[in-house]
């Protein structure tokens, strides 16, 4: 093996394909993965639709940069009160997926939930006018159809209505 | 324009290297300075400026081009100057190694412009848009062909540690960006968080970490005129990283949106990486053994000593972090951007310091132009990284457990407020380290006083 | 294939030239592979018994009761538009919260609670009775 490139170039190849089919493929045949809840039937929105457009401004803007949307079942998410529980369900019509990995902002899973439509809009243009000593950035430099449509993604985020 | 000069390539890779490490870091300070006052590079009216600017931009910008161009870039840069060296055979081609230097570069700037138009994927450290992920795996391919000819060229036929790790991250690093930035979004949803940071992990531990520990074993010897401490720990250290790293993505999730046995095929890989880090890490003190008074003497056997203790470091906190109960603590706080910070730059960086001050003057024939300034790109590298991971570790702590007693948002950024202060004066120092390093280097093949060869007495 | 057998001067191990490299032929320390012993076990432990975390209360509302203190809990989403002393904000749009209880009475609120009214969310709508007499305990304690 120490003689031969080729044979370390192979063993490597093999242990890594071990590790992928364990932790990347496997998951895509678990059940409580992949099977859509009413909440990411919600989620599916219509290309055309304000909310799918907004998506792409959040996108754009990296929203998630400083906000997550996930829900643990764990002391601090459920103190502070941002929503139900989310599983890997709430998620599949996510394309990307945005769970964000820094809380430099609260949690949005549920944002529309306990905002409304008015707040969003003007905490948008100016964050600090509405939380002061909040560390937001203002995005009034987006088009009045650019905030329209992400306050309309903003305010879709809350749990989908009970069967 | 392509240079055929020996060891053009490295030397190319290494100098670009450097101007994107001064941009990306000081892209960090910017996304800092913003967390301190969010109208900071805002510009009343300039809604295209304003767009483009945004703190999402700068953050993309900073982690992309630390790793993907300073980092990735010095790191080819080592790899194409050991590679001939080990192999005592001249790089295969350095007309294409100079040509994969000069697209690597303009990807970057490519990639500059383009997340600033807002073109990211969305996905966090996979940003780049499809167009440029293509261009990164061409490139992988570009500078595998070379330096693997380079070897199957080679006259000895064993081959040195340092050959395994870099063989290894060649063939790991466009594995494993290919899961995270393609198929993954078509996938979408948990899945794709999930190849996320199967990607995010992984690049740093089958890729910066492996070519990182690739250069130690080649740099350690040489700096203390020992042999390595141990072939049999080499053995079990390479190939135990080989087996259990690929499995740590999954840890990013801990407590989330994932199954419980995901979690855990992640959780106990985290630990178990233990024993590849201390396999390496006894490597390193063995060598060390009866040489540690070099350490005051030589200020890169300063960093490369450094580099391993912030390795260990790192790879105690990392696996600690990995746990259910304190991963529901600490995630999605200040402390876990203070531990990304530990590898990538207190480890690994310094490491690829070592091999540029290393080989500098190897290569050009000048000695380094200051040592006073070497020290100060020491002293402010280490103290200014302390400075600015101990400020977010707390700040981190401090976050966890007020969010666990409900403290309202708005109170908890009060409270970290002036700790996240210290964190940008930390990370001021960090950046002015590297304007010595540069500057230094810059003055060093202008004006360095002559380099006698140590080239075939081996021992430095 | 240079493989050449030398003897250190210092030391009496030997060491092997590889790529014009020397490395040793050190043994691995005994703590190392005690290290590996322990961490094999406690591997095959951790994933032959640990669970998930979920620190959701187990029987939905019974955990907490009625009190001020739960109220307060709650209360930190009211605060964003409410202002940070719930005296009102968004320039008046959303009134003040101090007395809103003698002026609404507790069903009143707790019916804006769950069903919103004007711009304001239904923040209260998913809460169990407990958590609404809760914030209205917490919302008397405001004057």
């Amino acid at each position: 093996m120490e003689r031969n490139a080729l044979a370390i170039y192979l063993a490597a190849i093999a242990l890594f394909m071990m590790g992928t089919f364990a932790t990347i493929i496997l998951p895509l045949f678990d059940k409580d993965m992949m099977t859509p809840t009413a909440n990411a039937e919600a989620r599916k929105y219509d290309p055309d639709s304000p909310e799918a457009k907004g998506r792409q401004v959040y996108i754009a803007n990296g929203c998630n940069t400083c906000h997550t949307q996930v829900v643990r079942p764990v002391k601090a998410d459920l103190a502070m009160n941002i929503g139900p529980v989310s599983v890997p369900g709430d998620y599949v019509n996510d394309r990307p997926h945005l769970f964000g990995s820094n809380r430099t902002g609260p949690d949005l899973m549920w944002v529309g939930a306990r905002t409304s439509k008015e707040w969003n809009l003007e905490h948008l243009k100016d964050p600090q006018k509405i939380v002061p000593g909040s560390i937001m950035p203002k995005y009034d430099y987006l088009s009045d159809e650019d905030l329209n449509n992400l306050v309309a993604y903003l305010m879709s985020l809350k749990p989908a209505p009970a069967k | 324009m392509l240079s055929n000069a020996p060891f053009s390539t490295a030397k190319n890779f290494w100098y670009t290297s450097l101007f994107w490490l001064i941009i990306s870091m000081l892209c960090g300070l910017v996304v800092a300075i913003k967390q301190i006052d969010p109208n900071f590079l805002y510009f009343q009216g300039q809604d295209a400026l304003n767009f483009a600017l945004t703190y999402a931009h700068i953050r993309i910008i900073h982690t992309n081009g630390v790793l993907l161009a300073w980092l990735s870039m010095a790191m080819v840069g080592a790899m194409f100057y050991m590679i001939p060296k080990l192999t005592r055979t001249p790089l295969w081609s350095e007309r294409l190694g100079n040509l994969t230097c000069i697209i690597w570069n303009l990807a970057i700037a490519a990639a500059v412009v383009v997340i600033c138009m807002g073109y990211s994927t969305g996905v966090e450290y996979a940003e780049l848009p499809l167009v440029l992920d293509i261009g990164v795996i061409i490139l992988c391919v570009l500078m595998s062909i070379n330096l693997f000819m380079t070897i199957a060229k080679r006259q000895e036929k064993q081959l040195y540690v340092s050959i395994w790790y870099f063989v290894g991250s060649l063939i790991w690093l466009p594995l494993v960006y290919t899961v995270g930035n393609i198929p993954s979004s078509i996938v979408g949803g948990a899945a794709q968080a999930n190849m996320n940071w199967f990607y995010g992990h992984n690049v740093l531990g089958l890729w910066f970490t492996t070519v990182g520990i690739g250069q130690i074993y080649y740099l350690l010897p040489k700096l203390t005129g020992k042999p390595l401490y141990s072939h049999k720990l080499s053995l079990i250290g390479f190939w135990t990283i080989a087996t259990i790293y690929v499995w740590n993505g999954p840890h990013h999730l801990v407590n989330g949106p994932i199954p419980v046995w995901l979690m855990k095929a992640g959780i106990i890989p985290s630990i178990l990486l233990i024993i590849p880090v201390w396999t390496v890490l006894a490597n390193v003190f063995g060598t060390m053994r009866g040489v540690w008074h070099k350490v005051a003497e030589d200020v890169n056997m300063k960093f490369l000593v450094t580099a391993a203790i912030f390795y260990l470091m790192a790879c105690l906190q990392g696996p600690f972090q990995a746990l259910m109960q304190v991963s529901a603590v600490v995630k999605f706080t200040h402390w876990v951007v203070g531990h990304a910070h530990m590898a990538p730059f207190a480890a690994f960086s310094f490491v690829c310091f070592v091999t540029i001050y290393y080989a500098v003057p190897r290569l050009t024939g000048r000695n380094i132009y200051s040592k006073a300034l070497m020290n100060w790109h020491y002293y402010f590298s280490v103290i200014g990284f302390l400075m600015f991971a101990f400020t977010l570790w707390i700040a981190g702590v401090i976050q966890g457990f007020a969010w666990m007693e409900g403290t309202p948002f708005i109170e908890t950024i009060n409270t970290v407020r002036s700790l996240i202060v210290w964190r940008a004066v930390g990370g001021t120092m960090m950046i002015v380290g590297q304007f010595f390093f540069v500057f230094n280097l810059w003055r060093t093949v202008k004006a360095g006083t002559k380099f006698a060869s140590d080239e075939e007495s081996v021992v430095a | 294939m240079s493989d050449k057998h030398n003897n250190h001067e210092h030391h009496e191990e030997h060491f092997d030239e590889v790529m014009g490299m020397k490395q040793g032929h050190g043994k691995v320390p005994r703590f190392l592979i005690v290290v590996y012993a322990v961490l094999a076990i406690w591997a095959v432990g951790y994933a032959l018994t640990v669970k998930g975390i979920d620190e959701r209360p187990a029987d939905g509302e019974a955990a907490q009761g009625v009190s001020a203190e739960v109220g307060k809990g709650l209360s930190s989403q009211c605060l964003a538009c409410h202002g940070a002393d719930f005296k009102g904000g968004m320039g008046g749009v959303a009134p003040t919260l101090h007395g809103v209880v003698d002026k609404l009475k507790p069903e009143g609120v707790k019916e804006v609670l769950t069903k919103g009214r004007g711009g304001m969310p239904a923040l209260g709508a998913s809460w169990t009775p407990d958590q609404q007499d809760s914030m209205v305990e917490f919302l008397k304690t405001l004057k």
